[in-house]
């Protein structure tokens, strides 16, 4: 009886052993991995701060007006462009039906491609304004 | 485990088997001498006569052995099944992951990044950025002449002499060069120097250069703050990696910027200042001063560079003091926008003459009197309102006293400490007392907003953020004040401040400066003080220019209404898109505002009638 305890005993403690440095090599190396990945952590955020400043440099509103000018056919919106809504002319009630129809279409194939391309076609003349306030919102 | 007592020393009773100490202390007639004592029930199974009965000193000595021993036992089991509960706690049930990302997040913070500055819309105007520092441990360097002469070949700014002293010193820490590049850390790191070392700092570094070097400011290698915003919320920016939004937005910066450097080469003038000032919450937009700087090289900037024109710089502001007059008289009810006064004689005071710079020799109403911005006029409304009047009237609107604004460089505005009559005078044409054009925005801001003086700000301010004022005008001396305003663009002296569209409304202000004491004739500061949509506005604009000299284009002129005026229509043609304004048809408000003038002049005909 006091064998078969003592045995029982000292299996316990062996493997409560076992376990202890099992445990003790397993956060060894996950703290390892924390470590790695701590400083993965610390080169990207040093890596985006540069970034952010370099993105920040190299948005200057000089720089930007300066490449508007070599690469873009804009100019700076002038308020004469920007024409409210209810100012815009009565269409002929003999376009309005087309309009009418026109709109009917689209709803009609509303996610069909060629349904959209004829609105902008029929809508460019007057819409051109109405958008550009938007842009400027 | 036995315990054997002598034959002497038994004076115990009968042993019954019992782990127990005979506590009866029985007699000695059941002595059973020649036996061994065999205590503690160990063995049992002994024939029970053997069994050693105590009794006297030793039974004791045993028993408060027990007690003692259950005792320690006691205190042991608690103790061990504390440390028990406490492990199952730490272990399973408390929540391990999150106490060690805590853990993790103060040992960043730890690290004391300085805070970024942003613009209102958050484009990084400042940051810091991780960099290596060289130093040396001078005693551990061997060959100090030959580690000078190739660091000198990696770092050409430093003169060899300098870098052999230091290695020579012998001193365990010198610092040899700040914030390198990473190439130069490479080369040296090659170079295999024993002594040298590294260090990771942070170094300030300002994306947008001179744009807003005034309001940020800039700070030392050391990363404190001296200057701007850099300076003042030092301790903040210090304490947290959190950015500091100001209210500054760098494209309307930058067109303002733009704009009055434009007009400073045109003009060949010394400096300029501008401001763009939400009138409805304080904020300050735009804020430049040139000549600018830049503060990634601050330490080689010119102090007339670093001066903070908008802020620290105090300017007799001319004639657009005449707005503040005019509003004064107007809501003391000194005078009503149908009055006028009879401009044809100078006003002679001591020494002095005023008299108007284009004369119209004639009676001009209200309206005209600013329009035409006649110093007579106004002198002859200050008059009426009265010193003391006038005195509490401008202390109201925040011109006698330092403004409070988030920056250390903040101006003493400057007057005369005894306000004698003829101050009154010079005072309501804008001479003899000096304002920061901080002050006067956020005067101007109180005039056009409805009569609500707000507190000026650098920092944003959430847009649902109710900005409290003091009312120091009425609302309908706003109102009147607004429409006099548009007035002037319209037919005055700020006709070139007319941007179609944003109903821009202002004043021009010109004024000589003072050299030692005295007027000087060709060294002039022009200005527009404006707001724009006069409807309901939204922006003071300012904008000055320092010693602008004439040219062709403006027939010699470099007035006002010349030079700042058409800096202020262009900036508010450029920004006016930006803040999602949307361009008003003027005609209909504009007609509106101009009966007014039709009216004081058609009630005027009979007044200067009268006057002759």
């Amino acid at each position: 009886m006091n064998k078969v305890a003592l045995i029982a005993w000292l299996t316990a403690c062996a493997v409560s052993i076992w376990f202890a440095f099992h445990i003790k090599y397993k956060v060894q190396e996950l703290e390892a991995e924390l470590g790695i990945a701590r400083a993965e952590m610390q080169q990207d955020r040093e890596a985006i701060k540069i970034l952010e400043a370099e993105w920040s440099f190299l948005n200057q509103p000089s720089h930007l007006a300066d490449l508007a000018e070599r690469h873009l056919d804009f100019a700076p919106m002038l308020a004469t462009q920007v024409v409210h809504t209810d100012d815009l002319p009565e269409r002929e009630s003999q376009d309005s039906e087309g309009l009418e129809d026109i709109i009917e279409e689209i709803l009609r194939n509303a996610p069909d491609k060629s349904g959209k391309k004829s609105s902008e076609k029929a809508g460019g003349a007057n819409s051109a304004p109405l958008m550009r306030t938007g842009a400027a919102q | 485990m036995t315990i054997r007592v002598h034959q002497h020393d038994r004076i115990g009773g009968p042993g019954d088997g019992s782990p127990r100490f005979d506590r009866q202390g029985s007699g000695r007639d059941s002595e059973q001498p020649g036996k061994p004592c065999h205590p503690c029930g160990l063995d049992r199974h002994i024939d029970q006569s053997s069994y050693t009965v105590l009794d006297g000193t030793v039974k004791q000595a045993l028993e408060v052995g027990k007690t003692r021993l259950i005792a320690t036992g006691l205190v042991l089991t608690v103790a061990f099944f504390a440390i028990g509960v406490r492990l199952v706690d730490l272990t399973l049930l408390q929540d391990s992951g999150r106490t060690s990302a805590k853990h993790a997040a103060t040992q960043f913070s730890g690290d004391q990044v300085r805070g970024d500055i942003t613009d209102r819309n958050g484009v990084i105007l400042a940051t810091s950025l991780p960099t290596a520092s060289l130093f040396a441990d001078a005693r551990l360097v061997p060959d100090p002449e030959l580690a000078a002469r190739e660091l000198h070949r990696i770092l050409p700014g430093k003169p060899q002499a300098e870098l052999f002293a230091k290695l020579k010193s012998s001193k365990q820490f010198v610092w040899l060069k700040r914030h390198l590049t990473p190439r130069q850390q490479v080369q040296i790191n090659g170079l295999g120097i024993p002594g040298l070392n590294f260090r990771r700092e942070q170094r300030r570094f300002y994306p947008h250069g001179a744009l807003t070097a005034h309001a940020v400011g800039f700070t030392s290698i050391d990363n404190q703050g001296l200057a701007g915003v850099e300076q003042s919320f030092d301790e903040l920016l210090t304490g947290t990696a959190e950015p500091l939004q100001l209210s500054l937005d760098v494209r309307i910066q930058h067109i303002l910027a733009e704009e009055l450097s434009g007009a400073m080469s045109e003009f060949r003038a010394v400096g300029a200042a501008g401001m763009v000032y939400d009138v409805r919450n304080g904020e300050v937009v735009a804020m430049v001063s040139l000549p600018s700087y830049d503060p990634n090289d601050a330490g080689n900037a010119v102090d007339d560079a670093r001066f903070n024109r908008a802020t620290l710089g105090v300017y007799e502001m001319g004639s657009v003091f005449k707005l503040f007059t005019t509003a004064m008289a107007l809501d003391e009810g000194v005078v009503s926008v149908n009055d006028g006064y009879d401009t044809t004689d100078p006003i002679r005071a001591g020494r002095f003459t005023i008299r108007d710079y284009k004369p119209k020799k004639r009676w001009l109403s209200i309206p005209e009197i600013l329009i035409y911005s006649s110093n007579i006029g106004t002198v002859h409304m200050a008059m009426e309102a009265g010193t003391s009047k006038q005195k509490a009237f401008l202390s109201n609107l925040g011109l006698t006293r330092p403004a409070s604004f988030e920056l250390s460089e903040i101006g003493r505005p400057r007057f005369p400490s005894k306000w004698r009559e003829i101050n009154t005078m010079t005072i309501s044409y804008g001479h003899g007392i000096s304002v920061s054009p901080l002050q006067l925005v956020r005067a101007a801001g109180a005039l056009v907003n409805g009569g609500e003086l707000k507190s000026a700000s650098l920092i944003k301010r959430s847009p649902d953020e109710l900005v409290t004022g003091t009312r120091v005008i009425s609302k309908e001396t706003s109102r009147q004040m607004r429409r006099l305003m548009r007035l002037v663009v319209l037919h005055g002296t700020g006709r070139k401040a007319n941007a179609e569209g944003f109903m821009v409304g202002g004043k021009t202000g010109t004024a000589d400066k003072l050299r030692n004491g005295r007027y000087v004739r060709n060294a002039r500061m022009s200005s527009f003080l404006g707001a724009f949509p006069m409807n309901d506005p939204r922006y003071v604009v300012f904008a000055m220019i320092d010693e602008p000299k004439g040219t062709k284009e403006t027939h010699g002129f470099a007035t006002g209404g010349w030079v700042a005026a058409p800096v202020i229509k262009r900036l508010v043609e450029r920004m006016g898109p930006l803040v999602a304004l949307e361009p008003i048809d003027d005609g209909a408000d504009d007609d509106r505002i101009e009966q007014l003038l039709v009216e004081v002049q058609a009630r005027a005909g009979g007044q200067s009638l009268a006057s002759q």
